[in-house]
């Protein structure tokens, strides 16, 4: 058995948005209590990644030092938009844009700190996510 | 009177409008602005400078409020005898890329725009001409070349082509502001489809406006005089307005700001045989200038019109208030409101039986700019 909902909010620019709560709705509504999800953003300006949420200062950090490994420049050679999103191709490419997670009592299986984040590496733009819940 | 006995090639050009602007919206795409310029030289613009002679002055008048606003970049728009003869050099030049000189002519062939180009290449700013062929004077003169969308045909006074590159300077702003984030990926294509709907709306109610353009105009065409008032972008449609008068049937007319009309045109002799014509947009921040002013006319007794966005209700009695569509942003307005006037004009001359242009003249005829003239291909360029 398989189950999908998707997500959208509008973004803003740089900034990781906390999707757990929205993942945790989602396999609720499948009615699956074992077996895995996919959570997956259809962009290639984001990311989807698992982190602690105890510190927004840590995503702030994260943003920081993806900067940092990917600094904005007007030279790069895709030129399509702006350098921001040309960067943002290239921090989605690092991040990757789907995450797998298991499935156990009807609830994602997370650790104490864990939650599921959505990065945007661009914005302000339209966005969404797909969890798609599989049974075992 | 039958309207259609009077058809002519102002009111037609205002029926091919909305069609003319999508096509320059969908031949201008975001591949080709892209090419324009390079992301480099658009994050070394510190400013921008428009310049260009008669409409296309006038269509740097009407897109630099929106060039600021979605760009950020401080814009000065500058006839082409200023910037080629009369600008200090050191504003050229003074740092990479920088300013940005963007030279509007539709031809490409006449001498003064091409000046400017190689005055602003001589001393290292950047520059794009936006022009019809890369092949003209002005398109080897430049470093860019911005393919100007043309309409189909000859058609002079050419409020379509002035159209075409007021969107046109509006879409390469767009991509400017884009590339330098100042506006989101949202908002640029908000815009662009901003610019395609206005024009559609303005031409589902045009039939309308066209009717009433046709009333004023055998009400109007006898009067001594037209004078035409708006300020800022609003400038660029009084003046574009202006100029019709002289290019259709070469009556006496003249144009102003709401301030300096206080000042100075307020005192032209038999107020009641003046026609003044009032663009009073409702975002233009002068707007509350702009309604003291139409008081002033008020007391004098001259026949007028209010071109606007707003309700008939913003307004006292006694004015003729034609309301335009309302744009999503304001800056379009210039965009589409000339063509009331340009309606006017065109039937004043056809009621008159004036020809275009000295067109019954063809000795006087031949040195316009609507015949592409000698005077003006063949001046002398002098790099200053």
């Amino acid at each position: 058995m398989a189950y999908m909902e998707k997500r959208e909010f509008r973004s803003k620019f740089e900034e990781m948005y906390e999707i757990t709560d929205d993942v945790q709705e989602i396999v609720k509504n499948s009615g699956v209590k074992d077996g895995f999800i996919i959570v997956h953003c259809n962009h290639t300006t984001a990311g989807i990644l698992v982190t602690s949420f105890w510190d927004k200062r840590g995503h702030v950090d994260f943003m920081i030092e993806m900067d940092k490994l990917v600094p904005t420049r007007n030279d790069f050679l895709h030129t399509y938009d702006t350098p921001t999103d040309a960067a943002g191709h290239i921090k989605s490419m690092l991040v990757g844009t789907s995450q797998t997670l298991i499935v156990k009592d009807g609830k994602v299986l997370l650790g104490s700190s864990q939650g599921i984040f959505f990065a945007e590496f661009d914005g302000p733009r339209d966005r969404q996510f797909y969890v798609k819940v599989v049974s075992d | 009177m039958n309207k259609k006995d009077y058809s002519n090639r102002l009111s037609d050009q205002a029926y091919k409008a909305a069609e003319i602007i999508k096509e320059v919206c969908e031949k201008t795409d975001h591949n080709l602005l892209k090419e324009v310029i390079s992301m480099k030289e658009i994050h070394d613009i510190q400013k921008v400078i428009m310049t260009g002679c008669g409409d296309s002055w006038m269509a740097g008048i009407a897109t630099r409020a929106v060039f600021e606003a979605v760009t950020g970049i401080d814009v000065e728009v500058m006839r082409n005898i200023d910037f080629t003869r009369h600008l200090n050099s050191r504003f050229l030049g003074y740092s990479p890329n920088t300013p940005l000189v963007i030279v509007v002519s539709a031809s490409g062939d006449k001498a003064r725009p091409t000046e400017a180009l190689l005055r602003a290449g001589k001393y290292h700013a950047n520059t794009i001409a936006l022009t019809k062929s890369k092949d003209s004077p002005c398109g080897k003169a430049a470093r860019h070349v911005f393919p100007l969308v043309l309409p189909q045909g000859n058609y002079n006074p050419g409020s379509n082509s002035y159209s075409a590159a007021i969107t046109s300077l509006i879409l390469l702003a767009l991509r400017i502001g884009r590339a330098r984030n100042v506006i989101s990926h949202n908002e640029y294509e908000d815009m662009k489809k901003a610019i395609v709907d206005f024009a559609e709306e303005f031409s589902n109610n045009l039939e309308a406006l066209d009717n009433l353009s046709f009333d004023i105009a055998t009400r109007w065409k006898d009067l001594r005089a037209l004078d035409f008032i708006g300020d800022d972008s609003d400038y660029a449609t009084a003046q574009f307005g202006s100029a019709k008068v002289l290019e259709t049937y070469g009556g006496y007319t003249t144009y102003d700001d709401s301030e300096d009309w206080l000042h100075i045109n307020y005192f032209l002799s038999e107020p009641e045989t003046i026609g003044r014509v009032v663009i009073a947009n409702k975002n233009t921040p002068s707007f509350s200038r702009i309604k003291e002013t139409l008081q002033s006319i008020k007391r004098i007794g001259s026949p007028c019109i209010v071109i606007t966005d707003a309700s008939a209700d913003e307004f006292p009695d006694g004015f003729e208030v034609i309301t335009t569509p309302e744009p999503r942003y304001f800056w379009l307005n210039p965009l589409m409101q000339h063509y009331i006037f340009d309606m006017i004009a065109g039937y004043i001359a056809e009621l008159k039986g004036t020809p275009f242009f000295f067109e019954d003249k063809p000795e006087l005829m031949q040195n316009t700019a609507a015949a592409h003239g000698p005077r003006l291909i063949d001046s002398k360029i002098e790099i200053i």
